[in-house]
């Protein structure tokens, strides 16, 4: 059950940073997060929660003042095409990690179909 | 002891060269994946244990020292005579200098997959978000379609948004009964464990081609699931939807292997359910079982013929 809040915090304080535009003091997390909760939270669990994150190299904070700013070290979108990356190729060393519906394809296949996508979404956005 | 030890090395020589070979060639898999893939993990326990007996009874039976140890243990003298001793010592040592080799490779190679595989789902469980309708699915932010699951306690399967895109609610749920099936039926332990043995004894053809040919199985079981579920056409339709290929601009063409097993399902899904002989089933099952109590029986009576210690 702590396991699974932790989850879930660790989730919230993702998607908040991920949609702040620039790294976040953990006030201004607090800030965000109480936004939509229920319940507040305190301000060492927020500042636990994404300690644990740096630590997992998920989050990267700088130093501000007397206190830090956190910003994720890579995208939504990086960590997504890593996923499917995964997902769709099997390298020989981690067989067995999945049982995926479809075939698997091997992984410069799959390499250059995620760059191709990633290239016309991009497009799209700029135009 | 040379009597036991041809036993069991012939049990491993004849289940590792030969049923491998046969389990393939057979056309009533197709129509019985469940018969045959007990059929697989039989020849493969088989092998294992009668593998693991004959290392025992090398390692154990006088004057090999291990079992000189336990007559130590037993406050004996040894009985046998010396240069004996010494041949048997440096074959014992040659042996657990193999079995350290053979581990060393497996166990952390199985210790990587599970790593790795509890990342993925970690990072899954951050970066994706939770399905409106299923409460076990978790879907990617991702135009190219992919399903597959991961055991965990909840929320393991884990689709694409190219996925949800391309299919219908019939043909999503077909999807979700195999990956379901997958993770009821523990296919994933299965898998693992397959890759040790095949880590552990990478000579044998039964276990090497175990390696291709179970994992085809359990698609084909877990098809069957599904298919009894919801019927053969979403499946189907679902399969021709979600090969991750048709890419941008035809960029990438389906290749090798991987295409055929699809081209396989497909063809086993579309095809009418013809008359599947009761025998085969029966057959494949009493084969599993003597095969399993076969191996399994001999390695207990060598065991239990080793010499006690005094």
């Amino acid at each position: 059950m702590v396991t699974d809040l932790g989850g879930a915090l660790e989730r919230a304080i993702m998607d908040a940073l991920w949609t702040a535009d620039t790294p976040l003091r953990v006030r201004e997390l607090l800030d965000v997060l109480n936004r939509e909760a229920a319940r507040p939270l305190a301000y060492n669990t927020v500042q636990t929660v994404a300690e644990r994150l740096t630590v997992k190299g998920l989050l990267a904070k700088t130093p501000d003042g007397n206190a830090f700013r956190y910003a994720p070290t890579r995208s939504r979108e990086e960590y997504t095409v890593a996923l499917m990356m995964d997902a769709l190729t099997d390298s020989p060393d981690q067989s067995a990690i999945l049982a995926r519906f479809a075939e698997q394809v091997d992984a410069d296949a799959a390499r250059t179909l995620l760059d191709v996508l990633r290239d016309r979404t991009a497009d799209d956005r700029k135009g | 002891m040379a009597l036991f030890a041809l036993a069991l090395l012939g049990i491993t020589l004849t289940l590792g060269v030969t049923a491998g070979p046969l389990l393939e060639r057979g056309q009533w898999a197709v129509h019985q994946p469940g018969t045959a893939l007990i059929c697989w993990i039989s020849g493969l326990i088989g092998i294992m244990a009668a593998a693991v007996g004959l290392l025992a009874l090398a390692l154990l039976w006088p004057p090999a020292p291990l079992h000189e140890l336990l007559e130590r243990w037993h406050e004996c003298l040894p009985h046998h005579p010396r240069a004996g001793l010494i041949a048997a010592s440096v074959a014992t040592a040659a042996l657990l200098a193999g079995c350290y080799h053979r581990l060393s490779v497996g166990i952390p190679r199985v210790w990587r997959a599970v790593f790795h595989r509890r990342r993925h789902r970690e990072m899954v469980s951050l970066v994706a978000r939770q399905d409106a309708e299923h409460l076990d699915v978790l879907v990617l932010d991702h135009p190219v379609p992919v399903a597959y699951c991961i055991p965990s306690r909840h929320r393991s399967i884990v689709v694409s948004r190219g996925t949800r895109d391309r299919l219908d609610p019939d043909h999503m749920a077909a999807v979700l009964a195999h990956e379901r099936t997958h993770l009821r039926q523990r296919h994933h332990l299965l898998l693992l464990l397959l890759d040790l043995m095949h880590s552990l004894l990478p000579w044998l053809p039964t276990v090497r081609r175990a390696q291709t040919r179970i994992p085809q199985l359990l698609e084909m079981i877990a098809d069957d699931a599904a298919v009894r579920r919801h019927g053969p056409g979403p499946l189907a339709e679902a399969l021709r939807r979600l090969v991750p290929l048709p890419g941008p601009a035809g960029t990438l063409a389906a290749t090798g292997p991987c295409e055929s097993l699809l081209a396989h399902r497909l063809t086993r899904l579309e095809a009418a359910p013809g008359s599947h002989p009761r025998g085969v089933r029966a057959l494949g099952w009493v084969t599993a079982a003597c095969t399993t109590a076969g191996s399994l029986s001999l390695v207990a009576i060598a065991l239990a013929a080793v010499p006690a210690p005094c």
